[in-house]
């Protein structure tokens, strides 16, 4: 379908502008294409000149003709009857002036977009692009490979324009969802989880949840969407904060440290000894640590310090996260077809991210001893999802998990272990830990500080589409990247299992507990029941 | 004999009245759609126009024959000119002007009162019965002589009636044609209709007060 004219080249090498009557379907995002001559190589290994489709994405769109200021100056009445009287056609009235922004031809060769860098001639015809080259240009997504179906275009008509971005990419190059509360990143979250426990992806899931929200994801295991034909059925395993346990022997000597209530100088070489001699032992409890920590400060004549360590030991490990022998085995956490949900309410932000450093080294290790051919308990690929993923990466903090996150983030595609970090605060998180996750989901963000973050980190989302974000509604990304041949706006599909993080129902709250609380003061007591009343016939 | 009597005395009216609606003719156009009308005089017709029948604003119609079709050419006094030969005369005349009639009849013809009218569209009557109306630039010219006739307040509203509602399709041109004066006529033409058309006064009063502001911000 034809819908305007190009009218003269833009201000950007890649730019043209456009002109078309059409008021309400050419929005900033949508995707039109015209027919250029393009040389491409040949079957023979010459070149051949082929008529193709060059596809662009609208960047602006301007009115350069529409109705005098004047006929709007009544909100009652409207402009179209008041150019009608006028003897204007309300038809065909309007004209606006559409920019575009030239991605290219698609090549099947490279399965990606590729720039002819031809700028189309004044009267060119612009036309829609099709849905269906939009369902296979856009993403890349091959037969017999998984897809995640993420939603649909968000400039389409719902459910015209199918999403899928392919599960292979975005767990080995790492995957964000950035957006402001309320705005459906914990929902996105849950549609990828979905995806990926699907028959076709059966992928060994993890997700730290530190609000207790993924809990609804349970229904997976009994749902039809998620049954495979082969007998596959996945497994959510939900883990509650009391059943998380490090065991103390897991923790390097930094996370002792860091564990412990700032250990004078003194102290730190009798820690260090005491951690190397029980290096070898696989169930340490905390009184066998200050029993080492004494027995050394005793053979080094410095006892005083060592006994000053026994309430430091004793108030470091006297916390429900660790124990002397329990810990997440990772053959019961992970597993292919399993998704454990591990629930992080109750727990300090503190041993959250000791939890995230001691787990993903864990298996960041065994993924790496995999890969190199070392024995292994991981011998398949991971994916975690970290929820508020600015408390476990935070910029320029002193997080226990920011360093294995950034080792992760940058090395695990090598080693199969990816991430996908959610955030609201995209400014709070670690630059580097922001701009390796290769694949992003950006819903709406309003403050300008967060923006201006997503604008450093993220390289592939053109400005135009940034501009986006903060009109965004909920439900709606911009999905850009690695996985995608070029960014886009999506509408969220709808969850398969329920949502499990509403906001609450505060008025509702209220006046239920109020009306509680009211009929409780308000009921009627009996003379001979009320408080002292054994004591009233009694003389003063 | 009495009835007789009395049927010419109605027959004499309605000449009267037409006589009346009669107000000038056609003198010769400034463009397709610019025309000038010399108004009737005691000296033209028994039953001269009053002043308030070639007033500014007044809607006029000429009625031809084309095609053997009855087209009603529509159009409205835009401005007008009263020609004085004795204006400027450096010398007395020798005669009173009461004389002056019957010693210089053609002299005394030269004093006219012209009517500068705009052209607004036309009504074609069809064979079906129902008329077209149109606001345009009619494609074709009058004739010296015509006859102008004014229209009634009725015909005048029923000019501006459209399937969907009151239409000022000459807005523009009219706007052009009658220069610093057609604000003002714009104005006039949409207050008369406001009063014959309330349900429409939200819209109208609209282009009114729009037409009322740029008249007044263009002498700032």
């Amino acid at each position: 379908m034809t819908v305007g004219l190009v009218s003269e080249p833009g201000k950007d090498t890649n730019e043209f502008m456009f002109l078309t009557p059409d008021d309400e379907k050419l929005k900033t995002g949508e995707f039109v294409y015209y027919n250029a001559l393009v040389k491409v190589e040949s079957k023979s290994g010459g070149l051949k000149t082929e008529e193709k489709k060059i596809y662009s994405r609208i960047t602006d769109r301007e009115e350069c003709r529409g109705y005098p200021d004047e006929f709007m100056a009544d909100p009652e009445v409207d402009p179209k009857k008041i150019a009608k009287k006028l003897g204007l056609s309300s038809e065909d009235m309007e004209r606006y002036r559409i920019t575009a922004k030239i991605i290219g031809f698609y090549d099947d060769r490279i399965n990606d977009f590729t720039n002819p860098r031809i700028v189309p001639k004044p009267g060119t015809p612009i036309e829609l692009a099709p849905d269906d080259d939009l369902e296979r240009f856009l993403t890349n997504v091959e037969k017999d490979v998984a897809s995640a179906n993420i939603g649909d275009l968000l400039h389409r008509p719902p459910d015209q324009v199918n999403v899928k971005i392919p599960v292979d990419n975005f767990t080995a190059t790492h995957l964000s969802i950035l957006a402001s509360t309320g705005s459906g990143k914990s929902y996105t979250c849950a549609v990828i989880a979905e995806e990926l426990m699907k028959p076709d992806s059966r992928a060994a899931l993890l997700i730290l949840d530190p609000h207790g929200e993924y809990h609804t994801l349970k229904d997976i295991e009994t749902l039809d969407e998620f049954q495979g034909e082969d007998g596959y059925s996945p497994e959510v395993q939900i883990l509650k904060p009391d059943k998380v346990k490090i065991r103390i022997s897991e923790l390097s000597f930094s996370d002792l440290l860091s564990s412990l209530d700032s250990p004078t100088s003194a102290q730190e070489p009798i820690l260090r000894e005491a951690w190397n001699r029980l290096s070898g032992e696989k169930y340490v409890t905390p009184e066998m640590l200050f029993q080492t920590c004494y027995e050394i400060g005793v053979t080094t004549g410095n006892e005083a310090s060592a006994e000053a360590l026994e309430w430091r030991i004793k108030k470091a490990f006297n916390r429900e996260l660790f124990d002397p022998s329990q810990n997440l085995a990772l053959d019961d956490l992970l597993n292919p077809g399993q998704c454990s949900i591990i629930q992080l309410d109750t727990v300090s932000r503190r041993d959250q991210q000791m939890l995230v450093n001691v787990l993903f080294r864990k298996i960041y290790r065994e993924r790496v001893n995999h890969e190199k051919g070392r024995k292994s308990k991981l011998d398949f690929p991971v994916f975690a999802i970290l929820e508020e993923g600015h408390r476990f990466a935070p910029s320029g903090g002193d997080a226990r998990s920011l360093p294995i996150l950034r080792t992760i983030l940058s090395e695990g595609r090598k080693f199969g272990f990816g991430i996908g970090v959610i955030s609201q605060r995209p400014s709070k998180i670690d630059d580097d830990v922001l701009s390796q996750c290769k694949t992003q989901m950006i819903m709406q963000i309003q403050n300008p500080n967060d923006q201006d973050a997503i604008r450093r980190a993220v390289e592939r989302v053109g400005e135009d589409l940034l501009d986006e974000v903060a009109g965004l509604t909920s439900g709606q990304a911009v999905v850009a990247g690695d996985s995608v041949n070029t960014p886009f706006l999506c509408r969220i599909r709808n969850r398969i299992t329920d949502h499990g993080a509403e906001s609450l129902k505060t008025s509702k709250r209220w006046r239920n507990s109020w009306k509680q609380n009211s009929t409780g003061a308000k009921k009627v007591v009996d003379a001979d029941d009320e408080e002292g009343a054994e004591d009233r016939e009694k003389f003063l | 004999m009495e009835q007789q009597g009395e049927e010419q005395k109605k027959e004499a009216k309605m000449m009267k009245d037409k006589q009346r609606e009669e107000i000038g003719k056609i003198l010769g156009s400034e463009s397709q759609i610019d025309y000038l009308c010399e108004i009737y005089r005691s000296t033209d017709v028994e039953d001269p126009p009053s002043p308030s029948d070639h007033r500014f604003g007044q809607f006029v119609s000429v009625t031809k024959e084309i095609d053997d079709t009855r087209v009603e050419f529509v159009g409205i006094i835009y401005d007008s000119k009263i020609v004085n030969p004795d204006q400027g005369r450096t010398v007395p005349s020798l005669s009173r002007p009461e004389d002056q009639e019957l010693f210089h009849p053609s002299y005394i013809d030269e004093r006219k009162t012209l009517a500068g009218i705009a052209m607004l569209g036309y009504i074609r009557s069809s064979e079906e019965g129902s008329d077209e109306r149109k606001h345009c630039v009619p494609p074709w010219t009058l004739e010296v002589d015509d006859i102008v006739k004014k229209l009634s307040r009725e015909e005048m509203v029923s000019f501006h009636e459209f399937e969907e509602g009151i239409k000022l399709g000459y807005y523009q041109n009219l706007l052009k044609i009658a220069g610093p004066l057609g604000k003002d006529l714009l104005s006039n033409i949409v207050s008369r209709l406001k009063e014959e058309k309330p349900e429409e006064s939200k819209s109208l009063s609209l282009i009114e007060k729009n037409l009322e502001f740029n008249k007044m911000i263009e002498g700032v």
